[in-house]
């Protein structure tokens, strides 16, 4: 019952990967992950990640990780812009810590710093975890504060600052002997700069604007997921979660996946995803008036997306093997310029463990 | 659902987002005698703004027209072509995230604190408004400080260089 405890708190939160007291001293692993985006508006994204994490002599892991994104893109948006394919990088550096504080009880202390051409970010959080009713059930709490600093390609004298506040209240109960249930909550609120510097309102013929969203926007999101046992190789996973904002956009995602133990080493991973969003109240495809608001952001607009994808993995003795592919259809319903969007996500990830 | 109401009642009383943008305070006929010039002699070029796919589209004599025929292109501007020209401008004049309006920053040389515009990476020898003083960016900082002209007002000659 505690190993199907520890299974779904993977699930909601890092920092709850495995117990500090209970991983031996000195023992640790390095992951590199190499991911592939492509579809078909043009827009490629290559991904190299190196994540490495080891548990010192006193209760205490330490993890940094560090990443980069090499994105080459001349999507819709770009064009529409009257600019051509662009290719930059981002790269991101984090750290976090986690304390175990007695038996019961973990703190989780992480920072993480990411840059582009065009965009800087600082984000730290700070998180605090306790086993409850002998380990059948945890309570989680975290905050987050990210600070970010929003330039133009090209322009050092554009600056605009966007701070973003989050919140999440987790909790994670044992069921039954089979059955793991996962609820969490997360606020958070946005102030500054919501924009795009290069993305413009335009109505031919009657006027044209720089996009102008809103300074503030607050977000809630409830997700509850059940992790499920079907006898000792097979796994059953399924989630469901509600977002709402005050822009207007209300969005559910359901998610079902199944897990299969081949062999002791080699494990299958089948999962669909759903997802469905309807536009923010300002969105328009084509103002025929300046309003208060506006923005032309497809992410925005009313759509829905489906994704499905397949996972290999391997377990051995010291190090694991996992390979990934998604495939994922999206569906805007008031973007006439991009209808739809087909994208596919291949990842090879290695871990070696010691 | 039911605790989830709250919610929803809270996201319900925060819209209003959707209301139009109130009327900035843009006087017509200081734009047709003062700025429309401007634009026309130095940014409606068909390679520049003189083009329907950028967000600054401005119809100008001699180049892109609207409702004008082919073989009569240095007609003098339609009150449409001025009306269409007056709403795209208009709505460059706000503030910009960093800060200053576009339609005063964009063509302002980066040298004399103006944001970065592909159009001096194209015509080499600097931005279309190397200094504050120009009298081009002049006219263009007038109307978008409140300046008013009469309506027997004539479209200036001097537009800078």
């Amino acid at each position: 019952m505690r190993l199907q405890l520890i299974l779904a708190l993977v699930v909601w939160s890092r920092a709850a990967s495995a117990q500090v007291a209970d991983q031996e001293s000195g023992k640790g692993d390095v992951k590199g992950t190499f991911a592939v985006y492509a579809d078909d508006d043009a827009t490629s994204v290559v991904t190299s990640v190196v994540d490495a994490t080891v548990r010192l002599p006193v209760p205490v892991t330490i993890n940094a990780h560090a990443l980069v994104d090499a994105v080459s893109s001349a999507s819709v948006d770009v064009i529409s812009a009257a600019t051509k394919r662009f290719q930059e990088n981002r790269i991101e550096e984090g750290a976090a810590v986690r304390a175990g504080v007695g038996q019961a009880t973990e703190a989780t202390l992480g920072y993480t710093h990411s840059a582009e051409n065009d965009w800087q970010s600082h984000a730290l959080e700070v998180g605090v975890a306790r086993d409850l009713a002998k380990k059948n059930a945890k309570l989680s709490i975290g905050y987050g504060f990210t600070h970010n600093r929003v330039g133009r390609a090209k322009d050092p004298s554009f600056e605009a600052m966007l701070d973003i506040h989050g919140a999440q209240l987790g909790f994670a109960q044992v069921i039954d002997r089979r059955t793991l249930l996962t609820l969490a909550y997360t606020l958070s609120h946005a102030s500054g700069y919501q924009g795009s510097p290069y993305r413009y309102v335009m109505t031919a013929g009657e006027f044209a604007a720089p996009e102008t969203p809103p300074e503030a926007r607050t977000r809630h999101a409830l997700t509850a997921r059940m992790l499920r046992s079907l006898g000792l190789a097979t796994t059953l996973d399924a989630s469901y979660r509600f977002y709402v904002d005050d822009w207007g956009v209300v969005s559910h995602t359901l998610e079902l996946a199944t897990s299969h133990a081949i062999t002791d080493e080699i494990t299958v991973r089948v999962r669909a995803r759903g997802y469905r969003q309807n536009r923010a109240d300002f969105y328009r495809e084509a103002y025929d008036q300046p309003m208060q608001y506006m923005t032309v952001d497809r992410e925005l607009s009313t759509f829905w997306d489906a994704m499905g994808g397949v996972k290999l993995g391997y377990a051995g003795d010291s190090f694991d093997l996992d390979v990934k592919v998604d495939g994922i259809l999206y569906k805007f319903a008031d973007y006439q310029r991009l209808a739809g969007r087909v994208a596919l996500v291949t990842s090879l990830g290695v871990t070696w463990r010691w | 659902m039911v605790k989830l109401f709250p919610i929803l009642l809270l996201v319900g009383c925060a819209t209003g987002l959707d209301g139009p943008a109130s009327e900035p305070p843009l006087d017509r006929e200081y734009f047709r005698c003062d700025v429309q010039p401007v634009l026309a002699a130095r940014c409606s070029f068909p390679a520049c703004h003189g083009s329907a796919r950028r967000p600054l589209s401005l119809y100008a004599p001699g180049r892109m027209r609207y409702g004008v025929n082919w073989d009569r292109p240095k007609e003098p501007m339609t009150m449409a072509e001025l009306d269409m020209n007056f709403a795209v401008a208009s709505g460059f004049t706000s503030a910009s995230p960093a800060g200053e309006p576009l339609l005063l920053a964009k063509p302002l040389d980066t040298s004399a604190g103006g944001y970065y515009h592909r159009g001096a990476d194209l015509y080499t020898a600097g931005d279309v408004f190397m200094a504050k003083d120009d009298p081009g960016y002049r006219m263009l900082a007038s109307w978008i400080a409140g300046a008013t002209a009469p309506t027997t007002c004539q479209p200036v000659l001097e537009v800078g260089q």
